[in-house]
């Protein structure tokens, strides 16, 4: 668990980080958003300490970050320029943190090896340099090195940011999953709401240095603190976006039919309305990852939980 | 490898003329008749070219290390309020020049070679420090924050990501260092270091242009053999 309490950073007579405080439980991963300029990636920074907080503390499971020797080989750390070292191989750019930890080279060794499969890398890039990488191989190398010495949270900086928009949510996809299979707590920094939507189970909307609102993503959506939040969380889009925290299969009815081609089960609502509109119809089959169908959705089924979640 | 031919071959050139020169008297008097003694033979030519790479390559190792360290002192935090007091400092010591601070340091510390070397590596020293900065301000920032995020101390950051990255930076900034004080250091003989100037400044003072080409020709193509040792030097410590 990560306590941030009262952290304040002031930058000569500006306060870039103005007197916030959050829980991020165990396990988590946790979004920072908001606009250029709203703080998010100082108080990121401060996480690690590579910005001293000028007041509060931040908390690692009860013990303040300030005491805790080697914190930043204990926190992996993943930024939107990646940063990888040019003049290392893939191998040892990802064997960084155990190397300065002193692992033994075999353990270093499967280690890369098992990081480059958990990252859908091909195994023979780890004798290659850092140049000979694409936009996305780099990025996946640079997640792969941050995770290394299996740190107890991972911070990560805008991180898919500087991707196209294919690959972007590619590698979203993996982070998401990865996050599922390790567990990892992470607190990720992005001023991209869709990104934050799809990825965060707690999300932080920042301005000016304040935390506006926190909360999971369809409290956020549901009960925004205010037009800003509003603006910022939904934008014209609420409802669909709270259709899109909701998988297919969780709403699929059995004793429903319907014709055309089956939406699958882990496609979200916001993606079966669209199919509804698309096709004109007023229901679709669903289907389990081996094909099979397990029910169908009904337009109203889908209004009809918009209204339930209003309600509650 | 390629670069190498033309290290071998200069090499061989240089080695060559050592040992011929000072067979080549029916030469040098065919082409300068009018001189009694058209050979230079008071001292081995090969000693004086040994004696003038070791006089270069020790001021060029004051001056790297020198010139290092005051790229890596002003280029952390604590030091930047020093950088442009120091590349001033460095750029001064290059527009002085060598023969002058010979005159000055020979009164305060005799003759011999410890003047020459000062004055040489103060000479060096400009090529070193600009070369340096530009190697280590050159590394780009995202892997230095990557560096520091990851857990990379200082220390450590400095030795294992800036200094490698900026080496083939800092050795381009040797290799001219080295090259200007070849031709440098022909002036150390105004001042009792036996160097391949010494024939130079014989040759100049009686009037014997055969004495003045046998301390000339070594003495460029040792800058050229340097030159090729350091190209090699650099080639292989470019990032791929």
């Amino acid at each position: 668990m990560i306590a941030i309490e009262h952290l304040t950073r002031r930058f000569g007579d500006a306060t870039a980080v103005d007197d916030i405080s959050l829980v991020i439980p165990r396990r988590a991963l946790c979004a920072l958003i908001g606009p250029s300029g709203s703080g998010k990636s100082t108080t990121l920074r401060m996480i690690n300490r590579l910005i001293e907080p000028s007041a509060g503390r931040v908390m690692f499971d009860g013990r303040d970050a300030a005491t805790i020797p080697d914190l930043r080989l204990r926190i992996g750390y993943a930024i939107q320029s990646v940063g990888l070292f040019p003049h290392w191989t893939v191998a040892r750019n990802i064997a960084t943190v155990p190397a300065l930890l002193g692992w033994p080279r075999a353990r270093r060794d499967a280690r890369v090896a098992e990081l480059l499969a958990l990252l859908e890398l091909d195994p023979a890039l780890a004798r290659r340099y850092p140049h000979q990488l694409s936009g996305g191989q780099a990025q996946r190398v640079g997640v792969a090195r941050a995770l290394a010495a299996e740190p107890e949270a991972l911070l990560m900086d805008e991180p898919f940011g500087a991707l196209d928009p294919i690959t972007r949510v590619g590698l979203q996809d993996e982070l998401r999953r990865i996050h599922r299979r390790i567990g990892t707590t992470i607190v990720l920094v992005t001023h991209d709401m869709e990104e934050a939507l799809r990825l965060a189970d707690l999300i932080a909307v920042m301005r000016d240095g304040r935390i506006l609102q926190a909360g999971a993503p369809a409290d956020l959506l549901r009960a925004p603190v205010d037009d800003f939040v509003r603006d910022f969380v939904g934008g014209g889009e609420a409802g669909l976006r709270l259709l899109g925290l909701h998988a297919a299969g969780t709403l699929a009815n059995p004793h429903v039919d319907a014709d055309g081609d089956p939406v699958p089960a882990a496609a979200t609502l916001r993606e079966v309305l669209s199919a509804l509109v698309a096709r004109r119809a007023d229901a679709v089959h669903v289907a389990d990852a081996d094909g099979r169908i397990i029910g169908a959705i009904r337009l109203h089924d889908i209004m009809n939980l918009a209204a339930q979640t209003d309600a509650s | 490898m390629r670069h190498s031919a033309g290290l071998f071959a200069a090499a061989a050139l240089l080695v060559a003329l050592l040992i011929l020169l000072p067979h080549s008297g029916a030469l040098f008097a065919a082409m300068f008749p009018s001189l009694q003694r058209p050979v230079f033979t008071q001292d081995s030519l090969a000693a004086l070219a040994l004696n003038h790479a070791a006089l270069v390559l020790a001021a060029g190792a004051v001056s790297g290390v020198t010139g290092v360290a005051v790229a890596i002192a002003v280029t952390r935090r604590a030091g930047a309020a020093f950088r442009p007091v120091a590349e001033t400092l460095v750029a001064m010591a290059q527009t002085v020049p060598p023969v002058a601070v010979l005159a000055l340091a020979v009164p305060a510390i005799g003759f011999g070679p410890e003047p020459a070397l000062i004055a040489l590596a103060l000479y060096g020293l400009l090529p070193i420090v600009q070369a340096s900065l530009a190697g280590i301000d050159g590394v780009p920032a995202p892997v230095i924050e990557a560096a520091s995020g990851l857990g990379f101390g200082p220390l450590r950051r400095l030795l294992s990501v800036e200094l490698p990255l900026a080496l083939p930076l800092i050795l381009a900034g040797l290799r001219t260092s080295i090259a200007i004080n070849v031709g440098t250091a022909t002036i150390a003989s105004a001042v009792g270091v036996r160097t391949l100037g010494t024939p130079i400044i014989l040759g100049l003072n009686g009037n014997n242009t055969a004495y003045v080409l046998q301390g000339a020709l070594p003495a460029a193509l040792l800058a050229i053999t340097l030159d090729a040792v350091f190209e090699r030097l650099a080639a292989a410590a470019r990032v791929r």
